[in-house]
C-alpha cells in the first residue's frame, strides 16, 4: 500500500520501477518507521448549514465542494496528524549527501502518512464517515488550515506549526475534515474534489479503485 | 525568599487551569486569555480554590500569552497579561497568602517552530518572551515554561529572562509515550541543557497520567541536580466522541504522586484534568520536606536530542570540521559554500563520530558570524554534540548562544585573561569546557602540565564551574620535532585523572613529518587510551584508527560480550574491496547512476582522453540520454537524480584532476525557495540536475528575504536567477522578489517553478519563463545561457 502510493508520488504509473528503485524504496520504508514519531489528534464538532459552518466555533467551512461533500453530513470530525520533525531532519539529512534517496523518502514518507491518518480514522468509531478532505485541494482553500491548527491545538498537542502563508511545519503533516454520517462518499476517485483536475488522472492512473 | 524554600520544603502547585475554564463555558478555539479581562471574577476565584486547597503558586492565566498566539484577540498581550497577574494577586490577598504564596507568569511555548525546522529565528523568539516578561517582571514572583516541546525554545525564553531580570525561572517539558519531546529532545538531555542555563527548577508536566510518566520521571530524578517540578495529567487523554476526558481519580493521582515525592520530587502539582480536589488531596499527603536525593556529577555534552555521557568508553571527536591544512575547506569557507561543512559533519557522524569539533577561525573572515550561520546550518541535521573550537572569546560566545544543547569548548589554556574571558560564557550558557596544559608555552615535563591543570580547575571553580564540565588536554607533541616528550603526555595524563576530570588530545598531531601517519597515530591512540584518554580528537573516516578503538574497548572490558566490535567488524571483514576497475563504461555508468563505479570510470576514461573530451564525448551524450528517457516517461525521477548526482561525482574527480578554464563551468545560476515557503526539496532537485550539467549553482536555501536575493544578486552577478515557491501564498512573496530585483536594476532572467505555478501565472507575476521540471530547467537554461 506504502509503496505503491510511494511510487505514484514518484511518477510511476502503470510502469514497473526499476530494482534498484525498488530496494532503495524498502530501505526508505524501513528508515521511515524507525524514525518517524507518528501522532494524530481529532475532536468531533456539528455542522450547521447554509451556511455551511461548524456549530461550536461558528467557522465557515468554504468552497462548493465542501458544501457538496458535507451536504447530508450533522457532525464533522477535524483531523490532524503527522509524522514529526525527526522524519524533516532526516530528509534534510539525505538532501545533503544523497538527494536520490531523499526524493524516494520523500515520497514514501508522504505515503505513510497517509495510511497512517487512514488508520488512525478507522479506530475512532465511526463507521459511516466520508473520506478526508484536506485543505489545499479543490477549492477548499489552503487557508483553512489555520483554522483547523488553531481548534484543533495542533501546535501543542502534535507539533505542528503553521506558516504565515498557510503551510505546515513539519512538512510531513496533514489536517483535514471528516463528515460523519452515511452519505455513501467513500475515497474513490469518481467523489474526489479533484475528479476534474487531477494530475495522476491525466497521467492515466488513479489513486483508488471505483467500486 | 522563594529560593530558599525550593528544594528543601516540598511546594505545591496549584492544578489545571484550562480544565476549569472548559468547565464555566470556554469553547474549542475561544481565547482563555481573554478570560482576564472580562471575566476576572471567574478568574479569581480558581486561583482562590486552589490556593485553598493548599497550593504554593498561583499560576497566571496566561499560557499563550504572546503577541504571535494572540495576533487574533481583542485585547494586547501586554493588558492581558497584566490583567492576569492582578487576578492572581488579588486572589492571593483575598486567600490570605501573601505572606507564603507565589504568582508564577506562566509561559508556553510560543506556538511557531523555531529554526532550523520551522521559519522563527532564536532572535524573533527571545524577543517575544522578552516582552512578555517584561510587561510583568515587577509583579510575579516566578516565571514558569511549561509545557515546553522544543529545548532551543527554552534556551531562548530563560535566556531572556535571565537577561533581563534576576527572577527564578522554573521549566516543565511535555513528554510523549516514546521518552521524548515532540522536537525529540529526551529527559537527560533537557536536564543537561537546562542545568547548564541555570534553571532554578526543571521537571515534566502534562504529557501523560502520573503512573505513565514513570519512566520520565525516574530519569529525570536519576539526573537533575535542580529540584524538579512534576506536573502530570489526570491520565492518558481519552477521546471519546471527539471529547478529550481524563479519568485517573484524586485518590490514584495522589498514591502515584506520593512515590515520587518520597524519591525527592521538590514541588508537586496538576496539569490538564486535575482540579482543586487533586491539589487539596496532594498537599494533604505531601511530606513537608523534600527527599534528599543522591545525583552523580558527571560530565555530558548534549546536541538537540542527544546527549554523551562521558564515563567508561572512549568517546570520538571528529576533527575534520578544520580549515587548517584543509585547501578545499578553506575555499569553502571563503567562499561562504557552508553546505559543504555540512556534507563533511554527516559524513563523520555516519562513519561514528559522536562529538563533531568545529572550527571556521580564518584570516580574512568574520569568525563570530561565520561561526553563528555554520553552528546553524549544522543543526539542521546533525544531532551529535559539537565542539567549538575557537580562540576567539566574541566567536565562541555567538556559537554558545545559537547553539541547541550545551557544547563542549575548545578551549581555555593556563593564562588568566584567557579563562577570565571565556568562563563567564561558560557558566552562562552551560557547557563543558576544553583546559589545555600550556601558558606562556607548552611545559615539557609532566609535573608543569599537571600544576596547569589544577590551576585552570581551581579558576573554574571560583566562576561557579565545577570539575565535571572541564576536559583536560595534556597536548600531544609531535614526534618528528620533540620526540623526547611525547611520553611526557602520556604521563601528564595519567597524573590529571588523578584529579577527577576526563581529558582530551588531538592525536594525529603526533606523525607531522613523518611517512605512514596513520601507524603512528593508531599506535599513539592505542597508548594514550590506556594512559587514560576519554575524547580523542581524530578523523573517524579512517576505519583503522575506529577500529582501534573498538579493539581496545574489547581487551579492557568495556565492550562486553565485544558486541559492538563483532558488529562493527564482521562488517569490516566481509565488505569487499572497492573495486579499482568497472565492467562498466562510463556511459554506462552514468545511464545507470553507478555511484560506486563512477570514479574507476573517470579514471579509466582520463587515462585514454583529454579531461574536456572527457566531459563532451562521454558524460554530456550520457545525460542527454538520460534526459530524453525522462522526458519519454522510460525513467523516473529517482533515476534522473541518480544519474545526475553519478554525473555530479564525475565532474568533482574531473575537476580534481585539471582546472577548469574560465568559460568551462557554466553559470552561475542563483536558486532560492521564497520567503516564507519553506518546500525545498523541488529546488533542490533542480539544483542537483543542473549542477549534473555543469552549472555551478549559488544555492540560497528556503525562506529565503526579498533582500538577500537582491543582495546576492549584486554580489555574484549570476546569469540567471530560479525562484521556486509551493504555493497560491507564497507565489505572492515570489512576485514582490520579482519587482525588488527589477526595482534594484537586474536585468538577469528569472525562471520560476513550484507545483502551483503555470506559465500563465509566471508571466502574471512578471517572471520571464516558468518551467515544468528540473529537466525542462536545464533545457531551458542550456537555450537562453549560450
Amino acid at each position: 500500500m506504502i509503496k505503491k502510493a510511494a511510487l505514484r508520488y514518484l511518477g510511476y504509473g502503470s510502469q514497473k520501477a526499476s530494482q534498484q528503485v525498488e530496494i532503495l524504496l524498502d530501505e526508505c520504508i524501513e528508515e521511515i518507521k524507525q524514525t518517524a514519531q507518528p501522532k494524530a489528534a481529532a475532536a468531533l464538532f456539528h455542522l450547521d448549514h447554509e451556511p455551511l459552518c461548524i456549530h461550536e466555533t461558528g467557522d465557515l467551512i468554504p468552497g462548493k465542494q465542501m458544501e457538496e461533500l458535507l451536504a447530508d453530513c450533522e457532525k464533522c470530525l477535524l483531523t490532524g496528524g503527522t509524522l514529526g520533525t525527526a522524519m524533516e531532519r532526516k530528509i534534510k539529512m539525505y538532501e545533503k549527501v544523497n538527494m536520490t534517496k531523499a526524493v524516494v523518502m520523500d515520497a514514501a514518507a508522504s505515503a505513510y502518512l497517509e495510511v497512517f491518518c487512514d488508520e488512525y480514522e478507522e479506530n475512532l468509531g465511526f463507521p459511516d464517515r466520508t473520506y478526508r478532505a484536506c485543505p489545499g485541494y479543490g477549492d477548499f482553500p489552503i487557508e483553512f488550515n489555520k483554522k483547523i491548527a488553531k481548534i484543533l491545538d495542533v501546535s501543542k498537542k502534535l507539533g505542528i506549526s503553521m506558516t504565515e502563508s498557510g503551510l505546515m511545519i513539519p512538512q510531513k503533516s496533514m489536517l483535514g475534515v471528516v463528515g460523519i454520517g452515511n452519505t455513501g462518499r467513500k475515497k474513490n476517485c469518481r467523489d474526489c474534489v479533484r475528479e476534474k483536475d487531477c494530475p495522476f488522472r491525466k497521467r492515466g492512473e488513479r489513486c483508488y479503485e471505483i467500486e | 525568599m522563594l529560593r530558599d524554600r525550593i528544594g528543601k520544603e516540598l511546594l505545591i502547585f496549584d492544578g489545571a487551569m484550562g480544565t476549569q475554564l472548559q468547565k464555566a463555558g470556554l469553547g474549542a478555539g475561544d481565547i482563555p486569555e481573554e478570560l482576564n479581562i472580562e471575566q476576572p471574577e471567574l478568574l479569581k476565584k480558581i486561583h482562590k480554590s486552589y490556593l485553598e486547597a493548599g497550593a504554593d503558586f498561583v499560576t497566571t492565566n496566561t499560557f499563550g500569552c504572546n503577541c504571535l498566539k494572540m495576533a487574533e484577540a481583542k485585547y494586547e498581550a501586554e493588558e492581558m497579561l497584566q490583567a492576569a497577574v492582578k487576578n492572581a494577586k488579588e486572589a492571593r490577598r483575598e486567600a490570605g497568602r501573601e505572606q507564603d504564596a507565589y504568582i508564577a507568569l506562566d509561559i508556553g511555548p510560543i506556538g511557531q517552530l523555531l529554526e532550523p525546522m520551522g521559519t522563527l529565528t532564536f532572535d524573533e523568539a527571545y524577543e517575544i518572551i522578552k516582552k512578555q516578561i517584561m510587561a510583568v517582571k515587577d509583579q510575579v514572583d516566578v516565571v514558569l515554561f511549561e509545557t515546553m516541546s522544543d529545548l532551543y525554545e527554552v534556551k531562548a525564553g530563560v535566556l531572556a529572562v535571565k537577561e533581563n531580570t534576576d527572577l527564578p525561572v522554573f521549566v516543565t517539558m511535555t513528554f510523549e509515550e516514546n521518552g521524548r519531546t515532540l522536537s525529540g529532545n529526551d529527559p537527560e538531555t533537557f536536564v543537561n541543557v537546562a542545568e547548564g542555563l541555570g534553571v532554578d527548577a526543571l521537571g515534566v508536566n502534562c504529557s501523560l497520567g502520573p503512573k505513565e510518566l514513570k519512566p520520565i520521571i525516574s530519569r529525570i530524578l536519576n539526573e537533575a541536580s535542580v529540584p524538579v517540578i512534576l506536573q502530570p495529567n489526570a491520565g492518558l487523554p481519552c477521546l471519546e466522541h471527539g471529547e478529550t476526558h481524563y479519568h485517573v481519580t484524586p485518590e490514584e493521582y495522589v498514591e502515584e504522586m506520593k512515590g515520587y515525592m518520597e524519591e525527592g520530587a521538590a514541588i508537586a502539582g496538576g496539569c490538564c484534568g486535575t482540579t482543586p480536589e487533586f491539589i487539596r488531596q496532594l498537599a494533604q499527603a505531601a511530606p513537608k520536606m523534600t527527599a534528599p536525593r543522591a545525583v552523580k556529577k558527571k560530565t555530558k555534552t548534549s546536541g538537540p536530542t542527544q546527549t554523551v555521557v562521558f564515563g567508561d568508553k572512549v568517546i570520538v571527536c571528529g576533527e575534520r570540521l578544520n580549515p587548517t591544512g584543509k585547501k578545499k575547506m578553506k575555499q569553502a569557507l571563503l567562499d561562504e559554500r557552508y553546505e559543504e561543512l555540512v556534507v563533511e559533519a554527516i559524513r563523520q557522524e555516519e562513519a561514528g563520530a559522536q562529538v563533531l569539533d568545529v572550527n571556521v577561525g580564518l584570516p580574512g573572515i568574520d569568525e563570530p558570524e561565520t561561526m553563528k550561520k555554520v553552528i546553524k546550518m549544522l543543526q539542521e541535521v546533525v544531532t551529535v554534540p559539537l565542539q567549538i573550537d575557537s580562540s576567539s572569546p566574541e566567536a565562541i560566545e555567538k556559537a554558545c548562544r545559537y547553539y541547541n544543547g550545551k557544547p563542549i569548548i575548545n578551549s581555555v589554556n593556563g593564562k588568566d585573561e584567557v579563562m577570565d574571558a571565556v568562563f563567564p560564557i561558560v557558566r552562562k550558557y552551560g557547557g563543558v569546557v576544553i583546559g589545555l596544559t600550556l601558558d606562556e608555552g607548552i611545559p615539557l615535563k609532566a609535573e608543569e602540565r599537571f600544576e596547569i591543570a589544577k590551576k585552570i580547575i581551581k579558576k573554574a571553580e571560583e566562576y561557579g564551574i565545577g570539575k565535571e564540565d572541564i576536559i583536560i588536554d595534556c597536548l600531544t607533541l609531535t614526534a618528528s620535532a620533540q620526540q623526547k616528550e611525547v611520553k611526557e603526555t602520556l604521563r601528564a595524563m595519567k597524573m590529571v585523572k588523578e584529579l577527577g576530570v576526563h581529558t582530551v588530545l588531538g592525536v594525529s598531531n603526533v606523525s607531522f613529518g613523518l611517512p605512514n601517519r596513520p601507524l603512528l597515530n593508531r599506535t599513539f591512540l592505542t597508548l594514550a587510551m590506556e594512559a587514560g584518554l576519554d575524547l580523542p580528537i581524530i578523523n573517524p573516516l579512517d576505519k583503522e584508527l575506529m577500529g582501534t578503538i573498538d579493539a581496545f574497548h574489547v581487551l579492557f572490558y568495556k565492550d562486553i560480550d565485544s558486541q559492538i566490535y563483532i558488529r562493527n567488524q564482521s562488517r569490516e571483514t566481509i565488505k569487499k574491496e572497492p573495486s579499482e576497475k568497472t565492467s562498466f563504461g562510463l556511459r554506462d555508468v552514468i545511464m545507470h547512476g553507478l555511484k560506486d563505479e563512477v570514479e574507476a570510470a573517470v579514471r579509466e576514461k582520463l587515462s585514454q582522453k583529454e579531461p574536456l573530451a572527457v566531459i563532451n564525448e562521454e558524460i554530456i551524450p550520457a545525460l542527454d540520454d538520460v534526459g530524453k528517457d525522462y522526458e519519454t516517461g522510460k525513467i523516473f525521477l529517482p533515476q534522473l537524480i541518480q544519474s545526475a548526482e553519478t554525473t555530479k561525482m564525475a565532474f568533482e574527480i574531473i575537476k580534481g584532476s585539471f582546472a577548469l578554464k574560465e568559460g568551462e563551468e557554466k553559470g552561475p545560476v542563483l536558486m532560492a525557495t521564497v520567503e516564507g515557503d519553506i518546500h525545498d526539496i523541488g529546488k533542490n532537485i533542480v539544483k542537483v540536475v543542473l549542477e549534473s550539467y555543469g552549472y555551478r549553482v549559488i544555492d540560497l536555501g528556503k525562506d529565503v528575504k526579498i533582500e538577500d536575493v537582491v543582495e546576492a544578486n549584486r554580489k555574484y552577478h549570476p546569469k540567471a536567477i530560479g525562484l521556486s515557491a509551493l504555493m497560491t501564498t507564497t507565489v505572492a512573496s515570489m512576485e514582490r522578489t520579482i519587482q525588488a530585483l527589477r526595482a534594484d536594476g537586474c536585468q538577469v532572467p528569472v525562471w520560476v517553478g513550484g507545483a502551483v505555478l503555470t506559465a500563465d501565472i509566471a508571466q502574471d507575476i512578471g517572471a520571464d519563463y516558468y518551467t515544468e521540471d528540473a529537466m525542462a530547467s536545464v533545457n531551458l537554461l542550456e537555450k537562453i545561457l549560450k
